[in-house]
C-alpha cells in the first residue's frame, strides 16, 4: 500500500507542479516534458501496483515484496531498510508540497561563492570558468555554432544606445556585455537585481544579481553587473533595485582584473518579482 | 507549514527537489527497462552469440550494454548470474562496467544534462570502453584466481527454469521487477540528491577551492565524491552538470565514467558475490585507468 501512495504520489506532485505553475521555481520549464514523462511512468507503475496490492489482499499471503526475484537480491529484504527506502522515496513529495516555495538569494551566493576567482590560468582549462558573474553558455555548444551565435545575438544589440534588460533577455545581454565588454561601455543600461554586497579590505563592492536557471535550480548561477551606485543610497543584502546608469570597465580587486560594472544615476527599490529567476532561452 | 525551519534548509530542500524532478522520470524509465531486461533477455541467449576468441568476447560485452541497458544497481546480480551460466568473466565485467552508461538512457540522460551537448555524453561512452577492454583484458590473459565464491556455484539453477511464460505474464513481471527496482534504486538517488544539494548550501567555497586548484586532486575528489554519492548513472549526470563550474571537464568526466563503475551499494552487491581481494584489485585498477584518462582528455 506505501508503494502505490509513493508511486501515485509523484504524480500527483508532478501534476501539482504543472498546475501551480510552481514548475518554473525548480526548473527551466523547457525541460517541461521530463514532467510529463515522470506523471506517465509513475502512473503505470502506481496501477500495477495498485493491482497487487488488491491482488494481495485477496490472497491475504502474498507479500509484494516477496514476489518471485529469480536470484535477484534487491537488498530490500528487511523491514528497516524497507522503512528506509519508502522515508526516503517519500522526502521529495513532503518537500514539494508541505515545504513553503522559497527563491534562492544570497545566502547561496555566499555559500557556492561568487568570491572565487575565474580559475581558468590556475587550471589550464578555458572551461573552467565559474559560472557566476558571466553567464558563459559556451561550454554548452560548440565553438563555432557559439560564435555564429554571439555574432548573431551581438548585431541585435550593437546598434542600439540604450539597453533594457527585461526577464526576457536578462542572460543575453549579460552574456553579451562580459564577452565584448568594450563595445559596451558607454551605452545606457537598465535592469533589475537583488543586491549583493561583498568586502575585501576596507572596499564595499555591490553587485545586482539575479539567479539564472538554464536546467534547474541545482546548476543556477547569479548573473549580473557590478554596481556603483550613487553615495546617497544605501542598500543591503536581497533588496531588490531597479538601476539605470552608464556601463564602464572597473577594476575587481577579488578577481584581479577590470569587471563590467555600471555608473548608476538612477535608482529605486522594487518589490521582488513574482518569479525571481530568469532563464536561459534554447 | 515548515516556514519555522531555517532559511538555509529551504534553499537546501528547493534545491534538493528540483534535482529530484529532473532525474526521477531516468529513474523510472531505467527501471522499467531494467525490469523488461531481467524478464525478457537470458544468458543462454547472450551465449549464443557470444564469439570464442578473448577479445572480440570483451568487445560483445562493452557494448553489450548499449542495447540492452541496466543501471549499475541492478548489475551485480545480472553478472552473477552471467558467470554462472557460464558467460565468460571477460565479457561479464565488460558488460559491468559499460552497461551502466553507454546504454541510450544514460547517454541521452547526459546530454540533456549538460545542455544538449554531445560532448560529455561522448567523453563518457568512450572512457567506459577504455575501461572495460583494459578491465576484459586483464581478466581473460592475467587475471586466474577465482572471482565467484563458492557458496554461490552450489545452489546453481535453483531459480531455474524460467518456463515458457506468455508475453503478458512476462510483461507483467518486467513491471513488478521495475517497481522493485525502482524503490530500491530510488533511495540512492534521494540520497545522493540530499548530499549533493547540502554540498551546494553548506560546503564553503575556499574549502572546494583548495580542492580543485590543481587538475589531478579535482580528479581524485571527484572519484571520492562519485563513490560517496553513490548515484544511479541515470541520474548523475545531473549532478555532475552542477558541479561542472566548480570542477571543471576533466574532474566531471572522471565523475561520471567512474560513478557508474564503482559506488557503495554496487560494492555491498559485490562483496556478496566475488572475493574481497579480487574486488580490491579490480577497484584498484578502475581508478587508475579512470584517472589517467580524465587526466589527459
Amino acid at each position: 500500500m506505501i508503494r502505490f501512495l509513493i508511486l501515485s504520489g509523484y504524480f500527483e506532485l508532478m501534476m501539482y507542479l504543472q498546475v501551480s505553475g510552481r514548475l518554473d521555481q525548480y526548473i527551466n520549464v523547457h525541460y517541461r516534458y521530463l514532467i510529463f514523462l515522470t506523471m506517465f511512468l509513475s502512473l503505470v507503475l502506481a496501477l500495477v501496483q495498485l493491482k497487487i496490492w488488491a491482488g494481495s489482499e485477496k490472497k491475504g499471503t502474498h507479500d509484494p515484496a516477496h514476489h518471485d526475484h529469480a536470484g535477484h537480491d534487491h537488498g530490500l529484504s528487511k523491514p528497516y531498510q524497507r522503512a528506509i527506502a519508502y522515508l526516503l522515496l517519500a522526502l521529495p513529495l513532503v518537500v514539494g508540497t508541505l515545504f513553503p516555495t522559497i527563491s534562492l538569494d544570497t545566502t547561496i551566493v555566499e555559500a557556492k561563492g561568487f568570491s572565487f576567482p575565474i580559475s581558468k590560468e590556475s587550471v589550464g582549462d578555458p572551461e573552467m570558468t565559474t559560472q557566476y558573474l558571466k553567464p558563459d553558455t559556451s561550454i554548452y555548444y560548440n565553438k563555432s555554432d557559439y560564435n555564429d551565435q554571439m555574432t548573431k545575438l551581438m548585431k541585435k544589440y550593437e546598434t542600439d544606445q540604450k539597453l533594457e534588460v527585461t526577464d526576457d533577455n536578462y542572460l543575453e545581454v549579460m552574456e553579451l556585455i562580459y564577452n565584448y565588454p568594450n563595445s559596451f561601455v558607454g551605452k545606457t543600461i537598465s535592469f533589475n537585481g537583488f543586491v549583493y554586497e561583498t568586502k575585501k579590505d576596507t572596499q564595499t563592492y555591490d553587485f545586482l544579481f539575479r539567479f539564472g536557471i538554464i536546467h534547474c535550480v541545482a546548476d543556477s548561477g547569479v548573473f549580473g553587473l557590478m554596481t556603483k551606485l550613487p553615495p546617497n543610497i544605501s542598500v543591503k543584502n536581497n533588496e531588490w533595485l531597479h538601476v539605470e546608469g552608464t556601463i564602464t570597465l572597473d577594476f575587481f580587486e577579488p578577481f584581479q582584473r577590470q569587471i563590467p560594472s555600471v555608473a548608476v544615476t538612477k535608482a529605486t527599490t522594487i518589490r521582488a518579482p513574482k518569479n525571481q529567476y530568469v532563464y536561459r532561452a534554447f | 507549514m515548515f516556514n519555522f525551519l531555517p532559511h538555509s534548509v529551504l534553499q537546501m530542500s528547493t534545491i534538493f527537489l528540483s534535482i529530484v524532478i529532473e532525474a526521477i522520470p531516468f529513474v523510472l524509465l531505467g527501471c522499467i527497462i531494467s525490469g523488461a531486461l531481467q524478464v525478457f533477455l537470458t544468458p543462454e541467449r547472450v551465449q549464443k552469440i557470444l564469439p570464442n576468441n578473448k577479445f572480440l568476447a570483451i568487445v560483445v560485452g562493452s557494448f553489450l550494454g548499449f542495447f540492452f541497458p541496466s543501471c549499475e544497481c541492478g548489475i551485480v546480480p545480472i553478472i552473477t548470474q552471467f558467470m554462472r551460466k557460464g558467460v565468460p568473466e571477460h565479457t561479464a565485467f565488460a558488460f559491468m562496467v559499460t552497461a551502466p552508461i553507454i546504454n541510450p538512457i544514460v547517454l541521452f540522460s547526459t546530454y540533456i544534462a549538460f545542455g544538449n551537448s554531445m560532448k560529455f555524453a561522448l567523453l563518457r561512452a568512450v572512457g567506459s570502453l577504455l575501461v572495460a577492454l583494459l578491465i576484459g583484458s586483464w581478466l581473460a590473459y592475467f587475471k586466474h584466481a577465482p572471482i565467484l565464491k563458492k557458496e554461490l556455484h552450489l545452489h546453481e539453477e535453483t531459480h531455474e527454469p524460467e518456463t515458457k511464460k506468455t508475453f503478458r505474464s512476462n510483461s507483467w513481471s518486467a513491471l513488478t521487477h521495475g517497481i522493485d527496482e525502482f524503490f530500491d534504486t530510488g533511495r540512492y538517488l534521494i540520497i545522493g540528491s540530499l548530499i549533493a544539494s547540502g554540498m551546494q548550501v553548506y560546503l564553503p567555497t575556499h574549502f572546494m577551492l583548495q580542492l580543485t586548484s590543481t587538475k589531478i586532486v579535482g580528479i581524485l575528489v571527484m572519484l571520492i565524491l562519485a563513490f560517496t554519492m553513490s548515484l544511479c548513472s541515470e541520474a548523475d549526470a545531473f549532478v555532475g552538470s552542477s558541479l561542472l563550474s566548480l570542477f571543471g571537464t576533466n574532474a566531471i568526466v572522471a565523475f561520471l565514467v567512474f560513478g557508474p563503475m564503482v559506488d557503495i551499494k554496487n560494492l555491498l552487491m559485490m562483496k556478496r558475490s566475488f572475493h574481497t581481494k579480487f574486488i580490491i584489485q579490480l577497484i584498484a585498477l578502475i581508478s587508475v585507468i579512470v584517472t589517467i584518462y580524465a587526466f589527459v582528455i
